[in-house]
């Protein structure tokens, strides 16, 4: 989030980016605080699988800002259970330990109790977009799986996330789109947006802005590389070579993802259609890059703004995490074609992006003819070394499907600090970026820590 | 009328035959200023009783001794003294007496006699405010001490406040009136201190302008003509660097950066061939003109006078695609019955305003690479490039308008009924209806990095209605030297507005602008606004004089407002103030040099109500507060805005001291005040954590305490010898700022972190890291590797204050400080009457000292990090040894010269230094002397003006701001601030802080005009 300066892990406590992202959480807290007192007070008429529905999105909005606080400012951050209304609440101290992580699993718990399952709340199509209970389900899991973030020095809760993990997947409420790409692209009314793969994404719509009636993402494109008609662009969140070798050959998923040799075409406002290296060359910067193709239209529209949702958890995850969860309780050994062990949902991610995408870009070959990634058992033993990882491991596997499946998702720096927490060697890859155990997370806002002298900060104040 | 007068002389003769010493003399008293005929001056026999007083034309007759002197005397003109000389027939020229016309002073609900005031109230000549185009202004700012202007804005005494600031204006009794034309202004008094203001109560704090217009008078109907027309432009201009320098200087930024990089922009490898290149500034620049007309006619009778003004103005300021247009008409009338008096002063004005936004400063960074105008382009204007980004200034301005027309009617009627000798009733009702109407539209169009499709339309509308009601009792007595009069009232005020807005995209074409017949219903949006506030008050005062020497005043206001909780609904307002006058005392008699000496002093609390209303209550905000399911919106609302149900008024506490001195039969006079002024329970937004959810939404607490005093002089010589007459008036002013409370923050930031104010500080003080000079050795990079990483020979050295080895926020000081220690003005007046006419000659001067200005425009303009163009000041960049550049890409050698004798930066890409971030690198000394104003009359002379059957004719040349010394390099040292809308005191002396509201209203202008009376 916080733009280049999170890649040095040396963000300053003034950063206006930190800072507004602190705002916004704890605003969306006392939205959601304000709505659960207002709920739990109401004596009007209200049907009961209302006020359950009603109740269970607060929770779980409550819930989804928390967890966000906690994996971007640490545990430490004030816990405001209910709306701020009196003076004397208005400088909260710190959370105590473990109490921000607590909040988490029970308002998800609470929320997944509550919350209708998807083919039931979705079945009006005004309520594409909300939280369902599978979101709630899913989310929960993926707590008991950052609790080694979410609450220092404490270890994941791996069978309490299988089972809920277990409950979404047995829903069958949701399943992997046929085309890897179907994740990225959205706009106006877009069938790819809340697809059946999608669990809960942020809903972008790309109004009159000048009107102040919109929710889009700005200057995304700029971002991400992709010239902006005048030959100029800003690659602050360019992939770099690594990234690029992690993607095993015949992996489709490279061309969906990146802008890179021999990948897609992108038309910009000119008409005129340009490739990967005609935009190196239009970069200001002698640095070998990437661009990121990934939630990128291939056509440049004449506005800075876009209206894809971001896809914060689909189903891809939940199938990853669910493999994780069956690795780490010992089922390593189990058959590619057993439920009941992790190799078999890593298969279902790598099957799915061997798919042939036909609406892709005609000269892309994926477009005609299937990716070529082995299955898991051949990989194993293959025994090749992916960026000096050496795929000889189901953990191995799912670090590196991770990475491919998952890039430019929000997900890397949290899976290798979850996983470094048990084990290390995982820090050693953010250690080699400049990482320090300090910087584990962002520091609290300094206009924060200036107004509210009872808040101490975390170790990067 | 002369045969009339033979019989009179007949009588006369007769009378004269019988007592063989006296004859009949007749003659006509005139004014010096304007050859009008004084009406009602006395006529006396030196050194006997009795005499006569002028008739309607001026015109008196007396049977004296024809040794016999002549004294002539009138309110407001030099008495004078005109032996007969056996003369039969008398032509008498009364000088007008600047020092008596100030004898009654307009005073908060009455007036009262200048030598009898205990309170610090300065009178502005209204002959200032004629001399030159927005002479009330110009006027307040160099002629009354303790008056800061800067960009529109006033400030009296000093900033008693982070809120809202702004003065009270007062015309003819209407609180809030509208403030006359300068043509039409009979008086202006500033009310300063506790006990003058007081009488204002919760209003009063900034002080009060009080402004009375002109009246009809008796007499024959008079038509008085002014106008003015000038033109006017941008006072300094900032140089930009043309296309060919910053090609070059790119070239070097990149080379700077990474002398083996290949990677250079082939548009800009051969900088000479591009030349001078484009100038998007000047290309929105243009010679602005104005002009002004007022058209008076007055006339009436003993009981009965009216005055009617019409007022046209146009303005087309400096920057293209802007107009005002004003008119105004205005009815004055005042009615006598018996004991009743009744009358009003009621103005109607509209203004209308086009403009369209365009990013001034953006327009600055525009590469003069780049062509403004692109043939190919839908729109004709061209888009950005050469790796910058920045909007066209210039198709931005054409792309969109705005027009706004304002209508608004705003006077008062009173009555008022003399119930027994000196006991009056009056009944004041002012109205102030507003209505105005705003359109704004923005084209359907795409260039590069400017894309507004569709397009826009939107209009909004709002109309408030005010109606103020006061009944006032008010009793004068004299009974033998004890002067006793007292003023009881209560009033009442009510305010009630109503808006509206609406907006939509993709209207049917740029002509047809019906918001019904957008193309897109799901654009429409529609907004309204309401707001309701009342006040309620209770107001009395009494003075007491003895002789004219010892003189008390005692002044109370209770005021009620509907701002605040019923808790907290009222305030009371208190002031007491005496005066002595010494020079009457008889121990003083024999200093005879000495006309008047008088010591005051005086004591009040005053309130400051321009808050925002309601902050007791929380509120809920629906704006903003939506998201979308299935990309449709779905809408909420949150409280946003936490409650302080304890807020009440802001109060000062104001002492006074002064004296005021007159010498050489008034020709020197002084005026001295020293004055302490304190606000406290100061509405402060505390900053609570952001934990609580409210963004940046705090809430107001009476948490604040500021302190501002300082002495203020004023020296005026006059001197009339014969036929030249001249005045010099000058003063000077201080104001010592101190914050001392501040709730529980301690300390506010505002204008992005520029400005901070601190307990103990001033207010609005410059925040920022402290440089060094530049580094200009190895041995400097090398003791700073540790937080300069980055350096190089010619980045700036920035100081290392915490002595850690990092360079960030615990680095930065106070750098600077906007406000002025001093600030001055000084008027000069001459006039010489020659018989082919008057000529007079006006001064203004006006100047600050020891106030720092922070330039944010410098920020881009000597960023050089970018593509962006830079100021010309860059061409002296520093260069540690000369370079011979060949182009990679082109081959084309450039040769740049070692210079290491600036203070000016290296050029470097990306400014890897960070030597553009908030530093004293920006602070300048903003002290200047300029002068404001300067006019050039000429005044035909009496033998003329009766030929042409006319009273009176002048004609005046002048300029404004045509001289300004200062040190300051931005475009005008005046520097006004982004708060003036809000009336806040956060952001003042910062020069660009945003790009589209530059801070620079003051032009260098020429203008010339006619004054006729006939």
């Amino acid at each position: 989030m916080a733009g280049y300066v999170s890649s040095t892990y040396n963000t300053p406590a003034s950063n206006g980016e930190i800072t507004a992202g602190w705002k916004d959480h704890f605003n969306g807290v006392h939205a959601a605080n304000t709505a659960i007192e207002a709920i739990l007070n109401f004596e009007g008429e209200i049907t009961a699988s209302h006020k359950d529905r009603l109740l269970g999105e607060a929770y779980f909005l409550r819930a989804l800002h928390y967890m966000h606080l906690g994996m971007m400012y640490g545990e430490t951050v004030p816990l405001i259970e209910k709306p701020v209304k009196e003076s004397a609440d208005y400088f909260p101290a710190n959370a105590e330990p473990g109490k921000v992580y607590e909040l988490i699993i029970n308002d998800f718990a609470k929320a997944a109790d509550l919350l209708p399952l998807r083919s039931e709340l979705y079945s009006n199509p005004a309520d594409r977009g909300r939280a369902t209970k599978g979101a709630a389900q899913a989310y929960l899991a993926k707590a008991y799986m950052y609790r080694p973030i979410l609450e220092l020095g404490k270890e994941a809760e791996f069978e309490k996330a299988a089972a809920e993990l277990k409950k979404v997947i047995d829903s069958r409420e949701y399943e992997l789109m046929d085309n890897f790409r179907a994740n990225s692209l959205g706009g106006l009314k877009s069938e790819f947006e809340n697809n059946k793969e999608s669990l809960f994404e942020l809903q972008m719509v790309n109004g009159p802005s000048w009107l102040g009636d919109d929710q889009s993402c700005s200057w995304r494109w700029q971002e991400i590389g992709v010239p902006d008609g005048t030959g100029d662009s800003w690659w602050n969140l360019a992939p770099n070579q690594k990234t690029y070798n992690e993607f095993e050959p015949g992996d489709p998923r490279k061309f969906m993802t990146l802008w890179c040799p021999d990948g897609a075409h992108f038309t910009q406002l000119d008409g005129s259609v340009v490739d990967w290296n005609y935009m190196l060359a239009n970069l200001p910067s002698d640095k070998h890059l990437f661009g990121t193709r990934k939630y990128c239209p291939d056509e440049q529209i004449g506005d800075i703004d876009d209206d894809i949702n971001d896809r914060l958890l689909r189903y891809a995850d939940v199938l990853l995490l669910y493999a994780e969860c069956l690795s780490e309780t010992g089922n390593d050994a189990k058959a590619i074609t057993d439920p009941t062990g992790p190799k078999y949902y890593i298969q279902m991610v790598r099957d799915r992006a061997n798919n042939i995408v036909p609406t892709e870009q005609p000269h892309l070959w994926y477009q005609s003819s299937p990716g070529t990634l082995p299955d898991v058992d051949r990989l194993l033993a293959q025994n090749v070394t992916i960026n000096d990882i050496p795929m000889n491991s189901i953990k191995n596997i799912i670090q590196h499907e991770r990475y491919v499946e998952l890039c430019g998702e929000y997900q890397r720096y949290f899976d290798l600090l979850r996983w470094g927490m048990a084990d290390s060697k995982w820090l050693g890859l953010l250690e080699a970026k400049g990482w320090t155990r300090k910087a584990m997370y962002y520091p609290f806002p300094q206009e924060e820590l200036d107004y509210n002298k009872n808040l101490k900060g975390n170790s990067m104040n | 009328m002369k045969k009339y007068l033979l019989i009179l002389s007949t009588i006369f003769l007769c009378s004269l035959a019988a007592s063989g010493q006296t004859k009949s003399i007749y003659g006509t008293v005139v004014s010096a200023t304007d050859n009008d005929p004084v009406i009602g001056a006395s006529v006396q026999v030196k050194g006997m009783s009795g005499g006569t007083i002028t008739d309607i034309d001026g015109n008196f007759s007396l049977e004296v001794n024809p040794n016999a002197t002549l004294i002539i005397s009138y309110i407001g003109f030099h008495t004078m003294e005109i032996p007969v000389n056996n003369q039969t027939a008398l032509t008498i020229t009364l000088r007008e007496d600047i020092q008596a016309l100030d004898d009654v002073v307009v005073i908060g609900y009455g007036t009262q006699k200048k030598e009898d005031l205990s309170s610090s109230i300065a009178v502005l000549s209204v002959k200032d405010l004629s001399k030159v185009p927005g002479g009330l202004q110009a006027g307040l700012q160099s002629s009354v001490p303790g008056v800061q202007i800067t960009n529109g804005r006033i400030r009296i005494r000093g900033v008693g406040s982070i809120n809202n600031t702004d003065p009270l204006y007062v015309v003819d009794g209407m609180i809030g009136g509208a403030v006359p034309d300068e043509s039409n202004i009979g008086s202006i008094q500033v009310l300063k201190d506790a006990a003058s203001c007081a009488i204002y109560g919760a209003r009063g704090a900034n002080g009060v302008i009080l402004i009375t217009t002109k009246r009809g008078n008796p007499g024959g109907v008079k038509i008085n003509y002014e106008g003015y027309a000038g033109i006017k432009g941008l006072s300094n201009n900032v140089e930009m660097l043309n296309g060919q320098e910053l090609a070059e200087l790119i070239n070097e930024a990149m080379y700077n950066v990474n002398p083996s990089r290949t990677d250079y922009l082939e548009a800009l490898s051969n900088p000479a061939a591009i030349g001078e290149g484009y100038n998007m500034f000047n290309a929105l620049k243009r010679t602005g003109n104005y002009q002004k007309h007022n058209l008076s006619i007055t006339g009436g009778s003993e009981n009965a006078n009216f005055r009617i003004n019409g007022i046209y103005s146009n303005d087309k300021p400096i920057f293209i695609k802007e107009d005002y247009n004003n008119y105004g008409v205005q009815f004055i009338s005042d009615y006598r019955k018996g004991r009743l008096k009744f009358g009003e002063t009621v103005l109607i004005s509209r203004n209308m305003h086009d403009w369209s936004d365009k990013n001034l400063l953006i327009a600055q960074k525009w590469s003069p690479t780049i062509p403004l105008y692109d043939a190919e382009s839908s729109t004709g204007f061209a888009g950005a490039g050469n790796g910058t980004d920045c909007a066209n200034s210039l198709a931005e301005a054409h792309m969109n308008w705005n027009k706004s027309e304002a209508t608004s009617i705003n006077g008062n009627l009173w009555a008022s009924f003399d119930i027994i000798d000196g006991l009056t009733y009056k009944f004041n009702m002012g109205v102030d209806m507003y209505r105005y109407m705003q359109q704004g539209y923005i084209a359907d169009y795409t260039i590069p990095y400017q894309n507004h499709t569709p397009d826009e339309y939107t209009i909004s509308s709002n109309k408030s209605n005010r109606f103020l009601y006061e009944n006032t009792l008010s009793y004068d007595k004299i009974v033998g030297k004890h002067n006793i009069s007292a003023l009881f009232g209560v009033t009442s005020e009510e305010t009630r507005s109503l808006g509206m807005n609406a907006g939509a995209r993709a209207m049917p074409s740029p002509d047809i602008l019906i918001l019904g017949a957008t193309q897109d219903d799901n654009s429409k949006v529609i907004g309204s606004s309401v707001g309701q506030s009342a006040m309620f008050s209770i107001l009395a005062r009494i003075n007491y004089s003895y002789a004219s020497k010892y003189m008390l005043t005692a002044n109370f206001r209770r005021d009620g407002s509907s701002n605040f909780s019923k808790k907290h609904r009222y305030g009371n307002f208190p002031s007491f103030s005496a005066a002595w006058r010494i020079s009457q005392e008889e121990f003083m008699k024999d200093l005879t040099f000495i006309s008047d000496l008088k010591l005051r002093g005086s004591w009040g609390i005053l309130g400051n109500s321009l808050i925002n209303p309601y902050q007791y209550q929380s509120t809920v905000t629906f704006n903003n507060m939506w998201y979308y399911l299935n990309d449709d919106k779905v809408a909420g609302a949150l409280p946003l805005t936490p409650a302080n149900p304890d807020v009440k008024w802001e109060s000062q506490y104001s002492t006074d001291i002064g004296i005021d001195l007159s010498l050489f039969d008034n020709r020197l006079s002084f005026v001295i005040d020293y004055y302490n002024k304190t606000t406290k329970d100061m509405l402060v937004q505390v900053p609570i954590s952001y934990a609580a959810g409210y963004l940046d939404n705090f809430p107001t607490l009476n948490a604040g305490s500021i302190r501002n005093r300082g002495f203020e002089f004023a020296v005026t010589y006059r001197k009339t010898t014969g036929k030249l007459n001249y005045s010099a008036t000058a003063n000077l002013s201080t104001v010592n700022n101190k914050v001392i409370d501040l709730g529980n923050s301690g300390e506010i930031f505002a204008a992005e972190g520029i400005s901070r104010t601190v307990v103990g500080g001033s207010i609005g003080q410059f925040w920022g890291y402290v440089t060094d000079g530049l580094y200009t050795t190895q041995a400097q990079l090398d003791a700073d590797k540790a937080f300069a990483p980055n350096a190089e020979l010619g980045d700036i050295r920035f100081k290392n204050l915490n002595g850690d080895d990092v360079l960030n926020d615990e680095d930065k000081a106070f750098i600077g400080n906007p406000i002025p220690k001093i600030t001055y003005g000084l008027s000069i007046d001459f006039s010489y009457e020659a018989p082919c006419g008057t000529f007079d000659l006006a001064m203004m001067w006006q100047g600050s000292q020891g106030n720092d200005i922070y330039n944010n425009t410098r920020y881009f303009g000597e960023g050089m990090y970018h593509y962006y163009n830079n100021f010309a000041t860059t061409k002296d960049r520093y260069r540690a040894e000369d370079l011979t550049f060949v182009n990679p890409v082109s081959g084309v050698t450039t040769f740049y010269p070692k210079n290491t004798d600036t203070d000016m930066p290296r050029a470097a890409l990306g400014d890897p230094n960070q030597n553009m971030r908030q530093s004293d690198r920006y602070v300048k000394n903003g002290s200047y002397l300029r002068l404001k104003a300067l006019t050039i009359g000429y005044t035909l002379p009496k033998s003329i003006t009766q030929k042409l059957h006319i009273d009176y004719l002048r004609v005046f040349v002048g300029a404004k701001n045509l001289l300004t010394f200062t040190k300051y390099s931005g475009f005008d040292p005046e520097v006004g601030d982004q708060d003036r809308w809000s009336g806040k005191n956060l952001s003042r002396g910062i020069d660009g802080l945003t790009s589209w509201d530059p801070t620079f209203p003051n032009s260098k202008e020429g203008f010339a005009g006619i004054q006729l009376t006939f």
